[in-house]
């Protein structure tokens, strides 16, 4: 069965939008949202979030401050910026439509 | 009793067993090679923070080694260097053969354990100048067809250039298993 391959496709496609998600409600550090995301089931391995999180702060989606943590040398502190908050938005109503969309599909007849 | 290394990681100080240190050292390469340029010394960045603050949650006491065992559980948290995506390079085409050379014990001169044909002489040479195998194979080849003395070069070799220490292979292998 590749119900897991298929699953972990799924969980991808979405992880940009549940960074946005995690991030409209609080500024975080990564091991925050890693932690978040780890309790979601979302992802397993944590490492390949930080690609996404570079390249949509290079898409202005983020943004990031040097804060002290409780302990050791200053990580960085992950904001949403506007834009990243516009294409939330965008990305709530579009998994609205998907949901409905499959409904449709799956439930019809 | 065991080699130490002082390494700094995502800016903190950690004391680092040998062995420890080439598993660290092959799967950062691994992953670099995995990643754009664009993005690459960021990324690294972050993850060798992480890693940092991983040490730093499993040491009782900062003078406290890290371990073999210390670094594989790291990497079971952070994730195989496959993870990220297919190689964009190889490091042997991109002269971080000359940084995987800085891997080896003070640039020592070994036969190879397992990269090895006849002595593993070829492999530990190649291994130490930070070039192909397969070039050193063929020039080897060519000497042998051109006098006796690529073979007997060979042959002292042989004899005298030591085996590499099985720990730093280890490390090494299972960096290179994953290419």
């Amino acid at each position: 069965m590749n119900a897991e391959n298929i699953k972990a496709q799924m969980r991808k496609g979405i992880l940009e939008y549940c960074i946005l998600a995690i991030l409209s409600r609080n500024d975080a550090y990564a091991s925050q949202i890693i932690a978040e995301l780890k309790q979601a089931e979302m992802i397993v391995v944590e490492g390949t979030l930080y690609p996404l999180l570079t390249r949509q702060k290079n898409q202005g989606l983020l943004s990031y401050r040097w804060e002290e943590s409780t302990q050791g040398p200053p990580r960085k502190y992950y904001t949403i910026t506007p834009k990243g908050r516009e294409l939330l938005s965008q990305l709530d109503s579009a998994w609205e439509e998907m949901v409905q969309q499959i409904k449709a599909i799956r439930w019809s007849e | 009793m065991k080699k130490t290394l002082n390494v700094n990681i995502g800016n903190m100080a950690f004391t680092i067993d040998e062995d420890a240190y080439y598993t660290l050292s092959g799967y950062y390469e691994d992953i670099r090679s995995r990643l754009y340029e664009s993005d690459r010394r960021e990324i690294m960045e972050d993850i060798e923070n992480r890693t940092a603050d991983l040490f730093r949650e499993n040491l009782s006491f900062p003078s406290q080694v890290v371990t073999l065992g210390l670094v594989k559980r790291a990497i079971a948290i952070i994730g195989n260097a496959s993870d990220f995506g297919e190689k964009k390079y190889d490091y042997a085409e991109q002269g971080h053969a000359a940084d995987m050379r800085g891997f080896r014990v003070e640039g020592k001169l070994y036969r190879s354990r397992y990269d090895k044909m006849v002595g593993g002489v070829c492999a530990g040479l190649a291994e130490y100048f930070g070039i192909d195998t397969a070039i050193v194979r063929i020039i080897m080849f060519i000497a042998l067809f051109l006098g006796s003395l690529g073979f007997w070069v060979y042959i002292v070799l042989w004899i005298i250039v030591p085996l590499e220490p099985a720990e730093i292979t280890d490390g090494r292998r299972g960096y290179k298993s994953r290419r």
